[in-house]
């Protein structure tokens, strides 16, 4: 893997991460014939950001799948993620960068498992940052924004005078959508006293927008911190915003796609409407949703294994062997962690490190769902997901084969299962998580006003994030082991 | 009881939010009075030590382009309401470059002190934020707790030197001491000093004006009798604390023209900011 990206570039690059640390504390990065993705989740897994730059985009750009040819290289493509504050130092200073740095070159080191960030800097200077990454699957969010009844394109300078009315304490906003204006109004209902605090309420007519397409009158709250996260960017960029949403509790979807060498693409949970939320009903209903979406992503999963195989398998190299072992055999060979989720545990089975990074993209198109409509249109939505992003393998593998995402059924694949056994864990934990309430707050504020959503998904949350964070490096290092036996051998 | 005042100058926006700014960094709660030709930003805190006065009129004539209110009653024709200056700075600050700012008093989910903002845009469309900050009404009984201040006979009256030296000055004895002990004398001196058991500073000040205070306004046309009974060469000192002596000084926005410290062998000391804008005074005492 190498890709350098020239000194013109390398602001909108900057920005894009500066954007992305906002929301996440991990970045997903992965190489990809198409281009190079960064990606992020927040930490309530309710907003999902992804970057996609093109292969034009860069002075030289080598996403490392080639080198399987020869036989010298370990990858058979890089995924890995790496920490937030470790990719921000080598970009802190956006001025300095823009004013300096010559060119940026990006390579994987895979020997010493870095991921190498050298900036080129006038008279001759040369930054190189080595950052540890940890090998992770591709997080994906599933979510459709062509199916969307509302349409709003807007300069983003627009969204940004808009939301500068608002309080930097603000937490969320509610879009309010109706034919004659778009209202933007800060949400109080969490407040203790809203009649305590400022109601603001901004109004702007279609005209000012670029594209206005209202399918149906919509009121959606959603977080503002993210919002701000993506009109940094955008307004930098200086490109227009596309937002498509259907109704509360939908997931809201802003694109940045003027631009012909990259796209950014960034979803944000919304709000349920309180009459949906009517706690059994969501308790009841959640699960059976979660589940469908989860296999609706294993689907994807599957033939991102798929993909994989076909592309990488055929050349079975030394290397390539344990990576494989890890997505498919593992589960049998490696008794300790995925067997027992495969197996469908009691407790919530902690999951190798791979499928945590699929798990949580389903987390995140799962906390977005409020409604059970995964199974009525399958085949829509992958390929709209698809379009939404190309670029990646699960997407392209769906796309051009649509037989293994409806031919395996989900119990087969461990990964999934995995993810199947803790959705089912879910219910069964939630009197647990309502003693901690506390603490699922905190852990996910941004779905405040449906208090039983709300508590069912900050302990869907709070148990993976429980069980994510302890495991990882567990099982990172049951990798590792492998990988180094298999070496010496 | 009905208000409604409209601001359509940018400056006068400007110089309102600067005002508000400069309430709203001394105090969390202040009263607002609203009388058919002026606003008063009032607060009176009764503090063992270094309580803190605030008097602040503003003529509407001056601000607003559009005035509108009924009082209580048409013989009491004034209305008396608390509100957070923070959350109004916050609502006018969204509006530096508005066309028009409106102020006016609702009943929406609670009384409220609504703020309609008309955003500049670049076409002719027109882009409104409304900012409903919650506020509540002082009963008619209350409001002789209001009164204005009176102005007590000095010792010494003093044009202060720039704020922004002075403020540099009080942060750095800020870390010795609690307590700044100022005194000014009628020849132009003034001393700013701290003192512990281990270390005394005396930051000293000269050739500063002393202007001559005449009582409301200049009606009365002697001067103040024991200021100018004074020895001329004597110092008055006032003991204050000096945080609030500090926050005083870092909370102004408003770039008065003129600040006069007049003091009081007491522990009282008066603050008047004449400020560019007459008839804008500001008295915070401690």
């Amino acid at each position: 893997m190498k890709c350098i990206v020239p000194g013109v570039n390398l602001k909108v690059f900057g920005r894009a991460i500066h954007s992305l640390a906002k929301i996440g504390d991990e970045l997903y990065f992965e190489p990809l014939e198409q281009g190079l993705t960064l990606r992020t989740v927040n930490s309530s897994r309710s907003a999902y950001a992804c970057f996609l730059f093109f292969p034009s985009y860069f002075q030289h750009y080598d996403d490392g799948s080639r080198n399987c040819d020869s036989g010298d290289s370990e990858e058979e493509g890089l995924r890995c993620k790496l920490t937030m504050k470790s990719v921000m130092t080598v970009f802190r200073s956006l001025s300095t960068i823009e004013k300096t740095v010559e060119r940026c070159k990006i390579t994987h080191n895979a020997r010493e498992a870095r991921l190498v960030f050298e900036l080129h800097c006038r008279h001759g200077i040369v930054k190189t940052h080595n950052l540890a990454y940890i090998e992770c699957e591709t997080l994906q969010a599933i979510f459709s924004k062509d199916l969307c009844p509302n349409k709003l394109t807007a300069p983003a300078k627009l969204l940004c005078e808009a939301v500068v009315n608002f309080q930097t304490t603000q937490e969320e906003i509610t879009l309010t959508l109706r034919p004659d204006n778009v209202s933007l109004k800060n949400y109080l209902e969490d407040e203790p006293d809203p009649t305590k605090v400022v109601h603001t309420e901004l109004s702007l007519v279609p005209e000012e927008f670029d594209q206005y397409q209202v399918g149906v009158d919509t009121d959606i709250t959603f977080c503002l911190k993210e919002l701000r996260a993506i009109l940094a960017f955008a307004e930098t960029a200086g490109l227009p915003l596309n937002i498509h949403f259907e109704t509360a509790g939908r997931p809201v979807t802003f694109c940045v796609d003027g631009d012909q060498t990259f796209e950014a693409s960034f979803v944000l949970a919304t709000l349920a409407e309180a009459d949906q939320s009517s706690s059994q009903q969501s308790q009841v209903k959640r699960p059976a949703q979660t589940s469908s979406a989860s296999q609706q992503r294993s689907r994807s999963s599957a033939s991102v294994r798929d993909a994989r195989r076909d592309g990488g398998a055929k050349e079975t190299h030394m290397r390539h062997g344990p990576s494989t072992s890890r997505k498919n055999e593992s589960p049998r060979v490696d008794s300790s962690q995925q067997n027992g989720s495969s197996s469908q545990p009691p407790h919530p089975a902690p999951a190798a490190d791979d499928a945590v990074a699929d798990i949580s993209a389903e987390e995140l198109a799962a906390a977005m769902e409020m409604e059970c409509e995964w199974e009525e249109r399958p085949a829509d939505r992958r390929q709209s997901d698809g379009q939404d992003a190309p670029s990646l393998p699960g997407d392209t593998a769906g796309r051009g084969d649509t037989s293994p995402e409806q031919g395996p059924s989900s119990p087969v694949i461990p990964v999934q299962s995995a993810g199947m056994s803790r959705v089912h864990d879910g219910p069964r934990l939630q009197p647990l998580e309502n003693d901690e309430t506390d603490e699922g707050d905190n852990l996910d504020d941004t779905i405040p006003g449906t208090p039983p959503a709300k508590k069912f998904r900050s302990l869907f949350f709070g148990s993976s994030q429980a069980s994510t964070q302890p495991t990882q490096p567990l099982q990172q290092s049951t990798v590792l082991a492998a990988d180094t036996d298999e070496e010496s051998s | 009881m009905k208000f409604r005042a409209k601001l359509v100058d940018i400056s006068c926006i400007q110089q309102f939010t600067n005002v508000v700014a400069t309430v709203s960094k001394l105090i969390k709660v202040c009263t607002l009075r609203l009388t058919s030709d002026k606003l008063y930003f009032i607060l009176s805190e009764t503090v063992v030590n270094g309580g803190v006065q605030i008097w602040c009129e503003l003529p509407q004539g001056h601000f607003c382009d559009e005035y509108a209110m009924q009082g209580a009653s048409t013989e009491a024709n004034e209305i008396f309401l608390e509100l957070n200056p923070e959350n109004l700075l916050r609502a006018l600050k969204t509006g530096q470059s508005a066309r028009w700012i409106k102020l006016k008093l609702t009943n929406k989910h609670t009384p409220c002190l609504t703020v309609e903002v008309d955003l500049p845009t670049v076409g002719s469309h027109q882009r409104l934020a409304v900012h409903d900050i919650p506020i509540t009404i002082i009963k008619r009984r209350n409001w002789a707790d209001y009164a204005e201040p009176e102005m007590p006979n000095f010792d010494v009256s003093i044009a202060m030197p720039a704020l922004k030296m002075l403020k540099n000055v009080v942060d750095k004895m800020k870390n010795i001491s609690n307590f700044v002990v100022l005194s000014a004398n009628q020849s132009g001196e003034m001393k700013l000093s701290v003192e512990t058991d281990m270390v005394s500073v005396n930051t000293h000040f000269r050739d500063l004006f002393n202007p001559s205070w005449r009582h409301d306004g200049g009606d009365d046309a002697g001067e103040n009798p024991r200021a100018s009974q004074r020895d001329p060469s004597e110092f008055a000192q006032a003991r204050i604390d000096i945080r609030r002596f500090s926050q005083f000084l870092s909370g102004q926005q408003v770039n008065p023209n003129r600040v006069i410290c007049s003091e009081f062998t007491s522990l009282l000391l008066e603050y008047l900011l004449e400020c560019v804008f007459d008839g804008e005074k500001e008295r915070p005492s401690s």
